[in-house]
């Protein structure tokens, strides 16, 4: 049975069509995120008093399998697709390619409004918004107990990548990273060369800039060279069960963790500060879902009036306050009760604003499939050659060449 | 000429189905052609193939690929061929031993994939040979082993057809003849069984050569090995570069044609109808 | 023929070696319960040493040399179906380190036979292979009929096109297939995996079909025909008993074949209509570790009716597979 259902999660089954009965239901394929999606979906159900009902189906956890499924299906001009939670690293691409159906003009300035410009930079394309910007995470350091007093950092200040591997090691415990999708390294590396002052992918198009063998590219390399050599394992799934095991110290993941059931035994202990720094800023990498309406949805009108209710005030709140998600819209911080139930708000919202996002191109995915391919395994890597392999793969990657 | 008359449709179809992909893939490996970037198809002339025929990956995965198919196919024709001669000489079980042959090659190239993965990581291959985490290396050995054992049987049912072609007569001559076992097995056995091993050897070896399933399970970003069919499927199917894609589909064909274009000459494949 | 004293000897000492070797492996290195396989194994080699000492003399064409390959046939191929059976039968949550089950659990099967998804898989797969069949059956019935017995030029580049087609790598058409079906606006339609599942069943067809006709004694036919037969009548009498049966055969190892293409059905697939059994196993499995057992499950299902089919034509399986490969 159990195998039964996970097959059936897996291919996303059980699409339901248009059914012959009065209330329209409305397929809402969410990722792996932390946000109670059926809960909302009831919510946003009751709220529409019968003008529509949202059903949930769950898309792939991997992100490979997740835009390999989302491709397929889209360009097979799939209708049973009402409503998506559409990765930010793939809005471009989507956009590009026309998978989507335009935003109506008079919800584009509610949907942008009070947003965060990064994320509403990912959530655009070609000048155009393309999705509706939902949430959107930074990463925090978090860490256990006093760990970070024992290790001599000071968490008023943003603490440095050099000092907090040095001190980690003093210490003997770990700084896991969290990669709860496998997009992991490449949120890492690319955070990392912003945080060096350099840009990973410039430019959308075959012939965009890519910055790994800048200064900040030998930067960023040298932090992970520093920190593998420390004993570090780099971003893995297992780094939230890592962290509340035995030698766990620090922790590098977004602001929903603190709502994941493996930190259960460990969330009261856990303390958060800023995302550690290359140069002087504090560069978070961003990662968040915009919620979009595929070309070939049958109740477009409907679809934008549920994407209105669960961008509502009312419903990112309860995002916020529920689950650690960060919502993009900045006004969201300022609410009661987000202000008693989200403690992580002096942290995130200044790196929301600071914090980078995955390269806002058609071609991100080439690129980042090629950014993993040269980096893994990190047992391997060296900053003389895996930069420079990389430089090319990703290059090649993004103009369609093979590396 | 009458032939013709018959032969007309199942041609035309025939050459339907084969030609018109294959005329699809020269135009289409002309052009740059990403899927989710309908705007960007251009055409870009033989670059595509001066990308694929001078890039070092691509060729490492050949020969990748052309290793495994030898050993694969080497391996099969020696095992298969004890099978076939026990089986021969053993008419007494031939009721069981016809379906046993025949039902790892019935069983799903994924699903003996999948547990001869499983086999080598956590199962009793691990087990009883004490491998401990075998890396991709050891996972691409473990599907490749899987795919010989499921075409193993097939091959020697393929022997033992030939095999059972062997003129008794001539035998018996040859042991009346006072010849020894190696003697008869090079001057009886062989030539008459040499028909069936080129054909074997042929049809094993093209069709090892196109395996992708197992391949495809076991890969992981930054495997050191891939073959050459999975580094079509990943441009075409992941990466979504149609056109790359297609320029490596259609060198993976004149490979696939040198292949047989060697081979058959070599084992003197004669299959007259 | 019967094997030598001399022969009959060596073959006991390779047994007796060969079984030695493998109870002190087995003792040595092998945990328990797959222990009792390798020392199983050991005591059968070791019996078949004794036999084949006992009965060295003996003027029976008794062949100890074969013995021993048809049990180590049966050892590589029975091992690694039962560890298939082993991986599908494991409890939940548990991952099988040993050839032989410890705990047997039924889930994985109910759960596959349950499962709306390869339900769907299923059907796609058995609609587009018995239309693909369908299609390729009565071409091929006409064009083995004009290679065998309607000799004209150009016979054996026709023939060697159909091996050819037949062994190609489908893979590399895949893409064009894909590229072709989306302009055409047919992706994720069920029926947009025929015409390219044809590219499977067509040459097969046209092989194994070849090899019926050869076997058919087509003298007789025209013996009946010359004897004033009608060619009805030739037919009735003489082609339906003796070709039939052999078409019949080739027909559903068709249909078989064209059920188990991997390749083009993952390449084509783009939803649950259209993604059929194969392709929607290497999906399971590409995205999640712990759903070996669903797999190994499923393939067993599906194996099933093939060894049905094993059991009810074995002489004829492999009587046509071995002769079509001479």
């Amino acid at each position: 049975m159990a195998a039964a259902a996970l097959l059936c999660a897996l291919a996303a089954c059980g699409s339901a069509g248009a059914k012959p009965d009065a209330t329209p239901a409305l397929t809402w394929y969410v990722g792996p995120d932390r946000a109670d999606t059926a809960a909302l979906a009831r919510t946003c159900t009751e709220a529409a008093k019968g003008a529509y009902e949202i059903k949930v189906e769950q898309l792939p956890t991997d992100v490979d399998a997740r835009h390999a499924l989302l491709v397929r299906r889209l360009v097979a001009k799939d209708t049973s697709i009402d409503l998506l939670s559409l990765d930010s690293a793939f809005t471009a691409e989507f956009a590009a390619a026309g998978y989507l159906a335009p935003l109506p003009e008079e919800l584009k300035a509610p949907f942008a409004q009070d947003i965060a410009p990064a994320a509403l930079a990912a959530a655009t394309y070609d000048g155009q918004l393309a999705v509706a910007p939902w949430w959107f995470d930074p990463q925090l350091l978090w860490y256990r107990g006093n760990v970070a007093e024992r290790a001599g950092l000071d968490t008023t200040k943003p603490i440095s990548w050099d000092d907090l591997v040095a001190g980690a090691e003093r210490l003997g415990v770990t700084i896991q990273i969290a990669d709860d999708d496998g997009s992991g390294l490449a949120q890492w590396v690319n955070a990392l060369v912003r945080g060096a002052g350099g840009t990973l992918v410039d430019g959308t198009g075959r012939n965009a800039k890519v910055g790994l063998d800048t200064a900040a590219g030998r930067a960023a390399a040298s932090v992970v060279e520093f920190y593998l050599d420390s004993g570090g394992d780099g971003p893995s799934k297992d780094a939230l069960k890592k962290f509340a095991g035995a030698d766990g110290g620090f922790l590098l993941a977004p602001s929903s963790v603190i709502a994941d059931p493996d930190l259960a035994a460990v969330a009261s202990d856990m303390s958060w500060t800023s995302y550690p720094t290359v140069a002087d800023t504090s560069v978070a990498p961003l990662s968040g879902v915009g919620l979009a309406v595929p070309l070939y949805a049958p109740h477009t009108d409907l679809s934008y009036q549920a994407i209105s209710c669960l961008t509502s005030p009312a419903v990112l709140t309860s995002i916020m306050a529920s689950t650690g998600h960060s919502a993009s819209r900045l006004t969201t911080y300022d609410d009661p009760a987000v202000k008693r139930a989200y403690p992580m708000a002096p942290v995130t919202r200044p790196a929301v604003l600071s914090g980078a996002t995955l390269p806002v191109t058609p071609y991100w995915q080439v690129a980042e499939r090629a950014l993993d391919d040269t980096w893994l395994p990190l047992r391997d890597f060296s900053q003389d050659t895996t930069l420079e392999q990389s430089q090319k793969a990703v290059r090649a990657a993004i103009q369609g060449q093979l590396s | 000429m009458k032939g013709w008359r018959w032969l007309a449709l199942p041609f035309a179809v025939l050459l339907a189905v084969t030609g018109w992909p294959i005329g699809r893939g020269i135009w289409l490996s002309l052009h740059s052609a990403p899927l989710t970037n309908p705007d960007g198809r251009t055409f870009v002339g033989a670059d595509n193939y001066t990308d694929v025929l001078t890039n070092r990956g691509w060729w490492l995965a050949v020969a990748t690929t052309l290793v495994i198919v030898l050993v694969v196919v080497v391996l099969q024709l020696l095992i298969g061929l004890v099978f076939a001669v026990a089986l021969r000489r053993l008419t007494l079980l031939w009721p069981l031993t016809r379906i046993i042959v025949l039902i790892p090659f019935a069983l799903l190239a994924v699903v003996s994939a999948v547990v001869w993965r499983d086999a080598v990581t956590t199962g009793f291959a691990a087990d009883w040979f004490r491998l401990d985490d075998v890396g991709p290396f050891g996972q691409l050995v473990g599907v490749t082993v899987g795919e010989l054992w499921r075409g193993t049987g097939i091959t020697a049912l393929v022997l033992l057809a030939g095999l059972l072609r062997v003129p008794s007569s001539l035998m018996a001559a040859a042991i009346a003849d006072g010849a020894t076992a190696w003697q008869r097995s090079r001057r009886v056995v062989l030539p008459a069984m040499g028909p069936a091993i080129a054909v074997a050897a042929t049809y094993r070896g093209l069709d090892t050569f196109r395996i992708l399933e197992g391949p495809l399970l076991v890969d992981q970003p930054g495997a050191a090995i891939r073959t050459a069919p999975l580094l079509v499927w990943d441009t075409t199917f992941s990466s979504l570069e149609l056109g790359l894609g297609a320029a490596m589909s259609m060198v993976l064909l004149v490979i696939a044609l040198l292949m047989a274009a060697i081979m058959v000459p070599l084992f003197r494949v004669r299959r007259v109808v | 023929m019967t094997p030598s004293v001399r022969s009959r000897l060596w073959a006991s000492g390779f047994a007796f070696v060969l079984g030695f070797a493998v109870a002190n492996y087995g003792i040595i290195r092998v945990p328990r319960p797959d222990l009792w396989i390798w020392v199983g194994l050991a005591v059968v080699l070791m019996a078949t040493s004794a036999a084949g000492v006992l009965f060295a003399d003996t003027p029976r064409p008794l062949s100890i040399w074969s013995i021993i390959g048809i049990e180590l046939f049966a050892v590589f191929t029975l091992v690694p179906l039962l560890w298939t059976f082993t991986v599908a039968t494991a409890p939940d949550g548990t991952t099988p380190r040993s050839v032989w089950p410890q705990g047997v659990s039924w889930d994985a099967f109910d759960g596959a036979l349950h499962s709306q998804i390869l339900q769907d898989a299923a059907v796609t797969s058995i609609v587009v292979a018995g239309i693909a069949t369908a299609v390729a059956m009565p071409l091929a019935i006409a064009a083995a009929y004009a290679f065998v017995r309607r000799p004209m030029r150009g016979r054996r580049v026709a023939y060697g096109l159909v091996v050819a087609s037949l062994l190609l790598p489908v893979l590399a058409l895949a893409g064009p297939i894909t590229d072709q079906v989306i302009a055409a606006d047919r992706f994720g339609t069920r029926m947009s995996l025929v015409p390219p599942a044809l590219l499977i069943t067509l040459p097969l067809a046209i092989w194994l079909c070849v090899t019926v006709f050869r076997d058919v004694p087509w003298s007789l036919r025209d013996a009946v025909r010359a004897d004033g037969a009608t060619w009805l009548q030739a037919f009735i009498r003489f082609g339906l008993p003796n070709i039939a049966p052999g078409v019949a055969l080739a027909t559903v190892l068709v249909f078989v074949a064209g059920c188990n293409d991997f390749v083009l059905g993952a390449a084509l697939s783009a939803n649950d209509e259209s993604r059929p059994l194969p392709a929607t196993l290497m999906l399971a499995t590409g995205q999640l570790e712990t759903s070996s057992s669903a797999v190994a499950a499923a393939g067993l299902l599906w194996l099933a009716p093939v060894v049905l089919l094993l059991l009810v034509f074995p002489r004829r399986i492999t009587q046509l597979l071995g002769r079509s490969y001479r």
